[in-house]
């Protein structure tokens, strides 16, 4: 392997990406040249904010993905994640601040448990920084723990996912895509790179991993249906996705070595398709939204959609048949249930494909300018990716064949074909959810808020709030320390030192 | 006499004498004055340098003057004076820089630059200092130094904060010199060693020896703002903001830290400390510390009170990572008395020119500084990255080696204590840069024009851009040999390798 060792921080190490980490390097700069060419001209206001934070983000992403020690990783997670921030509040109103408000509360946290996890990690091994010398190091409960809340706030899935559905849409169009397709994968990134494989504790929490991811993939889905803003419905597609991705994490961790490379590339394969898929997604989202499009941007809009149905032909069928694969070869306990799951959790994602279409729809053709030049350019070369990974990702043909089989149509079939039945007697009931289901606000808002009450500078237009008890005597012991507290203590001191002296004297 | 033993003693005159001869000077003799001040301070620097260079090389300076019986005043250029030397150096070249610029036009120069003068001899004296008795004498002149400074405005409030700068830094003077008296009775004065000279007396006098560490830690813990003894310092800021930057980065708090190790590692030593075990007390006083320090920062509506509490908070660090006695901790603690003097008076030279450009005092008052001074803001935000630790800043690196060395060295909750720090450092310094990037400006308290190419004016400007490129430079290229890091480690390397 290519590697460096450089002058910088100590441990400084890069190499370039090898085997399947080019793919994933590759996605990540195809997504960033894309969306930076898709913001050319589509961002027209606070440009220097948008592009600092864009320019940093990015280099904070590549930056971590070339790293091959603990702090090169964590410093090119911290500056992306921060970068981020920027993104999130660029519109400026009160949502955004809001999210952008939860979000870095939540990446300020993730960074500190992460610090944490790392410091652990690098002490058990003695000081090692290479990434690579983690590997044969034991997990203990904390050390675990630390590592997969540090890395899944960033990662996304159910329950950490609060600050992802306010944030994601909270962004302009082109920065959702990369904070969806590129940077939420970072945290999967991390968790596969510092937790080593086939280490006892881990294996042990598989299963309940396992459930997790399943648990994530079906939650993001069914709540993007009760939401009505076509960027939100993408944001829980992307916490159910996360799930997905999980699963193939986990399936990663517990599949025996001789068949850890397969699994790798199904876990880089599925990161891929779904990176390409959700930012073009996204990048239509927005279009839809501001722009009016030709007849021929339809087909741009809908392919993702398909491969994210997994549709026989698309990348999604194949990843989505490497997964089932995958689940029903491993040793995981209570297999039925995970196929049951699965079978579901397509179910889910079709209805959510349908329910964001029927969104997409409503706003398709209004009036508005036309789409430029480079946005379109930017979205149809993303699609065309997405379009071709089954061809160019050679790792999973197999996978990609085996789909064209019938029992496999079959399979994937049916979901679909049963989503469009009762989305279509939905549509024709009129059935309306009650409204205190429809657009569920998220709790974490309120939490978010409390946090800030801590920290937040007194305003004079606020009545000025009544102490807690221990606040006041707090108050009080302050103003003692800063005034009287010095005198007594010294003369106290100077009156043993006289006894000692004469002490020693005598 | 050979050259290399006058060397340090040339190193403190370099400052001394243009001190004295600008209190000479006619108030309006601008060219005269600033070319003594800028005299002095590049011939420290280069002094500094090659004196730097041979303690790399293992050479010895050390120089000897007869003064008191059985205690001579004595300079000695080792390693780990050499890092607080650099340090002062450095820092003192741009916040001369900044001075100039800052006390353009008012009344009283000379006094100011002599005694500022005066104050850094004091400081390189201290950091030079080769025993007990040096070391007390330069940490007293320190004092007298300062406190005209502190009372330069002559207001009343800064009166006041000198009264109660003086109160506390003479009783803590005199503090210190009792426990090194009662050393110096004990054992004399012999020159500080790595290891320290205190292994023959442990047996006999371990309860002497104790109360000698108490009496010098609470003479010393009144500059380093340890706890109960940290109340002047958030009251000197209404100092001018040179003054605070060198109070709060180089001179009077991280003259109580250095002395702090100097007293665990050269006095007392690593072995005797532990024998007497005394570690614990300092690390649990310097945690208490920091997280009390965070917390009131928390607190604080004016920019430079917040600031200052952050002091109170960070320096502890040092502390900390000396009192754990073990030897990535002590890395840690030393690279972060290098590290926290850039990153403070980064933050105290960005508030000093927000005060004087715009007559923000006031945290409300910051909101939208970033679009009318976007390089003093982007040094204030790499200063307050540093302090919360975000990687690539050089506040990540002494968190980093701060916490490996408390896991080494047995203390797996100092990690909470750091993390609890890093959180509400997150917490009182990401508002302000949200204010500062994020927020609409509103019309400013009091403007000044005070420069028509830049922002403000350009001797304002350059200390605090240069200081935060170091902030960077310091965290990204930590592994070079010229970097704080490595110099700690070799420092560590010196300290912990005798026998």
């Amino acid at each position: 392997m290519t590697e460096w060792t450089l002058w910088l921080w100590p441990g400084a190490s890069y190499a370039l990406p090898q085997g399947p980490m080019v793919f994933w390097f590759g996605f990540t700069l195809l997504l960033w040249c894309c969306a930076a060419l898709y913001s050319m001209q589509t961002i027209q206001s606070r440009k220097r904010l948008y592009w600092i934070s864009f320019v940093l983000a990015m280099l904070g992403n590549l930056q971590l993905l070339l790293a091959q020690d603990v702090l090169g990783f964590y410093l090119g997670f911290a500056l992306m994640s921060l970068s981020a921030y920027g993104l999130v509040i660029h519109r400026g109103d009160k949502t955004a601040r809001q999210a952008g408000r939860l979000y870095l509360q939540l990446a300020i946290l993730g960074e500190l448990l992460l610090f944490a996890g790392l410091l652990l990690r690098v002490d058990a091994a003695e000081g090692a920084l290479l990434i690579a010398n983690l590997q044969s190091i034991e997990l203990t409960p904390l050390t675990l723990t630390l590592l997969l809340l540090g890395l899944g706030l960033k990662a996304g899935f159910f329950p950490l996912h609060i600050w992802l559905p306010l944030a994601h849409p909270a962004a302009p169009v082109p920065a959702s895509a990369v904070l969806s397709g590129a940077m939420i994968k970072a945290g999967l990134l991390g968790l596969w790179q510092f937790l080593p494989a086939q280490d006892p504790l881990l294996v042990s929490w598989l299963p309940g991993l396992a459930l997790l991811a399943l648990g994530s993939a079906l939650f993001g889905a069914l709540i993007a249906l009760l939401h009505q803003s076509s960027k939100v419905v993408l944001a829980y597609s992307s916490v159910s996705q996360m799930g997905y991705m999980l699963l193939a994490l986990v399936l990663y961790w517990a599949s025996p070595l001789e068949l850890q490379t397969a699994a790798t590339w199904l876990l880089v394969g599925y990161c891929c398709h779904h990176a390409l898929l959700k930012s073009a997604l996204f990048l239509a989202a927005g279009s839809v939204n501001h722009y009016r499009l030709s007849t021929w941007h339809g087909a741009l809009l809908l392919w993702p959609l398909l491969s994210l149905v997994a549709l026989p032909l698309s990348s999604g069928a194949m990843v989505k048949y490497g997964l089932k694969q995958g689940v029903s070869e491993s040793s995981l306990p209570a297999l039925p249930l995970l196929d049951a799951l699965l079978a579901f959790g397509a179910l889910c994602t079709a209805l959510l494909a349908l329910h964001w279409l029927r969104l997409a729809k409503a706003q398709w053709q209004l009036p508005g300018p036309s789409l430029p030049g480079t946005a379109s350019l930017a979205w149809g070369i993303l699609v065309l990716a997405s379009l071709s990974m089954p061809g160019w990702f050679a790792a999973l043909r197999p996978q990609w064949l085996a789909s064209l089989s019938f029992s496999a149509v079959l399979a994937a079939l049916w979901p679909v074909a049963l989503a469009l039945l009762l989305h279509w007697g939905w549509q024709r009931s009129g059935w309306q959810l009650a409204a205190a289901w429809q657009q569920p606000r998220s709790p974490a808002l309120g939490w978010s808020l409390w946090l800030k009450a801590g920290y937040q500078s007194r305003s004079r237009a606020l009545p000025v709030l009544r102490l807690p008890a221990w606040r006041q005597s707090e108050r009080w012991l302050n103003r003692r320390l800063a005034t009287e507290s010095l005198l007594p203590g010294v003369c106290a001191l100077l009156l043993s030192l006289l006894l000692l002296l004469w002490l020693l004297s005598g | 006499m050979d050259w290399n033993s006058w060397l340090p003693l040339w190193v403190v005159l370099s400052s001394l004498l243009p001190g004295l001869l600008i209190f000479t000077l006619a108030e309006d003799r601008y060219v005269l004055r600033t070319s003594l001040n800028m005299g002095g301070v590049l011939l420290k620097l280069g002094l500094v340098g090659w004196m730097w260079q041979g303690v790399k090389a293992g050479q010895d300076y050390y120089f000897e003057l007869p003064f008191l019986p059985g205690a001579p005043l004595v300079l000695h250029g080792d390693a780990l004076s050499m890092q607080f030397v650099l340090l002062s150096s450095v820092l003192w070249c741009v916040t001369t820089l900044y001075a100039i610029g800052y006390l353009e036009g008012s009344p009283l120069r000379s006094r100011f630059f002599g005694y500022f003068n005066l104050c850094v001899s004091a400081t390189v004296g201290l950091a030079l200092s080769g025993n007990l008795v040096s070391f007390v004498l330069f940490y007293e002149l320190l004092t007298l130094a300062t406190f005209p400074l502190v009372v330069h405005r002559g207001t009343a409030a800064a009166l006041k904060a000198g009264r109660r700068y003086l109160a506390y830094t003479l009783t803590g003077g005199t503090v210190l010199l009792f426990g090194a008296a009662l050393l110096h009775s004990l054992i004399g004065s012999p020159v500080f060693m790595p290891g320290g000279y205190l292994q023959p007396l442990l047996a006999e006098h371990s309860g002497v020896l104790t109360l000698a560490f108490v009496l010098l830690i609470a003479g010393l813990g009144v500059k380093a703002a340890l706890l109960p003894l940290h109340g002047w310092l958030p009251e000197a800021m209404v100092a001018p903001a040179p003054v605070s930057a060198l109070l709060h980065a180089v001179a009077v708090v991280k003259a109580g830290a250095f002395g702090i190790v100097r007293v665990v590692y050269d006095v007392f030593g690593v072995e005797v400390m532990q024998q007497l075990d005394l570690g614990w007390l300092l690390v649990v006083l310097a945690s208490s510390t920091i997280l009390y320090g965070s917390w009131r920062a928390l607190q604080q509506q004016d920019l430079k009170r917040r600031l200052a509490y952050s002091t109170v908070s960070q320096v502890s660090y040092v502390t900390l990572g000396v009192a754990m006695l073990g030897p990535v901790a002590a890395i840690g603690g030393l690279v972060h008395l290098v590290h926290q003097g850039v990153m403070k008076i980064t933050l105290f030279f960005c508030a000093g020119n927000f005060a004087e450009t715009l007559g923000i005092h006031k945290i409300q008052e910051l909101n939208g500084v970033g679009r009318r001074m976007p390089l003093s803001s982007t040094a204030f935000t790499l200063g307050a990255a540093g302090m919360i630790g975000l990687p690539a800043t050089a506040g990540m690196l002494s968190k980093w080696y701060l916490a490996t060395g408390a896991l080494e060295a047995g203390y797996p909750w100092v990690l909470l204590v750091l993390l609890g720090s890093s959180a509400m450092n997150a917490m009182y310094f990401l508002p302000l840069l949200y204010r500062i990037w994020f927020l609409p400006a509103a019309p400013w308290p009091q403007e000044r024009v005070l420069s028509n190419r830049f922002e403000t004016h350009w001797m304002l400007l350059l200390p605090p851009v240069l200081t935060a490129a170091l902030v960077l430079l310091m965290g990204l290229l930590a592994g070079t040999d010229i970097s704080p890091l490595s110099w700690s480690k070799l420092i560590v390397e010196r300290e912990f390798s005798y026998d």
